[in-house]
C-alpha cells in the first residue's frame, strides 16, 4: 500500500511542474486579449487530456547513429517514454502514429515488444508508410488502423553494410533474424505465416525486386491491419478501449 | 547491425562525413550527450533514470542547449 501511494505522489509531482509556467503565461495572454479585443483567441488546453501520442517517423535508429540527413526516431528516447506512459496513472492510452521507412531490426522489435506488453490501451495509426520494421510496431498495438493511402512494404531481410555470405552459417543467421520478424507479425495479426511469406517473396510488385506493397484496404483484407481509417477513428477507438478497461469487472464483489 | 528498410544502404549512408565526437555535459541537473556546434550544444541523448524526463520536450534529441 505504501509503495502505491508513493508512486502516485511521485508521478503527480514530476509531471505537473513542466507545464506550470506555460499555463500561467497563457492565462495572462488570454486575459490581455479579452481586455483589448473583447475575445479570447488562445485556446486553453483542456485539463482532461488522458492520452499521449508517439510519432514513429523516418528511419528507426538503433545500434548505429545514422548520417544527419536521415530523419530518425531514436529508440533510446522512445523506450523510456513508453515507461513513463505505462507508469503515469493519469495517462490512460497511447496513440502511436507511424510514417516510417523502416530501420534497425532490433530497435524496431524492441519498441514493438514494449508496446505489445503495455497495460495501457494502445492504438496505432499508419499514415503514409509503415514499411519493413514499421509493420511489427503497428501490429504491436492493441488495435491498428491504416489510412486508405497508407502503404506497407513487405520484403525479405537483406544483407547490408559489407556483410558477405562466406559460410552457410551467415545465411542461417539471416534467416533466424527474419524469422523473428515474421513470427512477431503472425502472432499479432490474423495473417498466416505461409501467406505472409508468399507476400514477402512475390515478384512483379516491386521494380526489379521481390516483395509486396499493400495499401490500407489490402492490408485489412490480408488480416494485418484491423481497420481503414484516420485520426478520428483512431482516437474514437482509443477512447472506447479506455472506457471498456475502466468499467468495473462483472462478478461477485 | 541489420537494417530492415526500403531505403537502399547507399542512400542512407551517402553523406557520411567525419564522425563528430560527443561530449557529456550537465545542464539543469541532468546529464546529456551532446554534439558541439557553433550555436550551442545539440542534444544527442539524455541520460536519466526518471522516465518522466523523457516526456519533457525540452530534453528531446536535437534540441539546442545554448552555452
Amino acid at each position: 500500500m505504501t509503495s502505491e501511494t508513493k508512486n502516485d505522489y511521485q508521478s503527480g509531482e514530476e509531471v505537473q511542474p513542466v507545464h506550470d509556467g506555460d499555463f500561467r503565461e497563457e492565462k495572462k495572454q488570454v486575459a490581455k486579449n479579452i481586455r483589448q479585443l473583447g475575445q479570447s483567441d488562445v485556446v486553453e488546453q483542456p485539463p482532461d487530456i488522458n492520452i499521449h501520442t508517439i510519432n514513429i517517423i523516418g528511419q528507426i535508429e538503433g545500434h548505429m547513429v545514422l548520417p544527419p540527413k536521415n530523419k530518425t526516431t531514436k529508440y533510446e528516447h522512445v523506450i523510456p517514454q513508453l515507461v513513463a506512459v505505462e507508469q503515469n496513472p493519469r495517462i490512460k492510452g497511447l496513440l502511436v502514429i507511424l510514417n516510417t521507412v523502416g530501420g534497425d531490426v532490433e530497435a524496431g522489435l524492441a519498441i514493438a515488444e514494449m508496446l505489445e506488453s503495455m497495460r495501457k490501451q494502445t492504438v496505432s495509426l499508419v499514415l503514409g508508410g509503415g514499411h519493413s520494421i514499421g509493420l511489427p510496431i503497428a501490429l504491436a498495438c492493441r488495435y491498428s488502423i491504416a489510412a486508405e493511402t497508407a502503404t506497407m512494404t513487405i520484403h525479405p531481410l537483406r544483407l547490408s553494410g559489407g556483410m558477405i555470405i562466406g559460410i552457410p552459417q551467415t545465411f542461417e543467421y539471416m534467416e533466424k533474424m527474419q524469422d523473428r520478424i515474421v513470427r512477431f507479425i503472425t502472432r499479432h495479426s490474423a495473417i498466416s505465416e505461409k501467406r505472409y511469406k508468399e507476400l514477402m517473396f512475390r515478384t512483379g510488385d516491386l521494380v526489379r525486386d521481390v516483395g509486396s506493397i499493400l495499401m490500407g484496404r489490402e492490408a485489412v483484407a490480408e488480416g494485418l491491419i484491423d481497420e481503414v481509417g484516420g485520426l478520428g477513428s483512431a482516437v474514437a477507438k482509443l477512447e472506447e478501449l479506455i472506457r471498456l478497461s475502466d468499467e468495473p469487472k462483472g462478478g461477485l464483489q | 547491425m541489420i537494417l530492415y528498410t526500403i531505403v537502399p544502404w547507399e542512400v542512407i549512408f551517402q553523406d557520411e562525413g567525419e564522425i563528430q565526437p560527443t561530449h557529456v555535459v550537465n545542464v539543469a541537473g541532468k546529464t546529456f550527450s551532446v554534439r558541439r556546434t557553433e550555436e550551442g550544444d545539440v542534444i544527442e541523448r539524455l541520460h536519466s533514470t526518471d522516465p518522466n524526463d523523457f516526456l519533457d520536450t525540452r530534453w528531446s534529441p536535437g534540441n539546442l542547449i545554448v552555452r
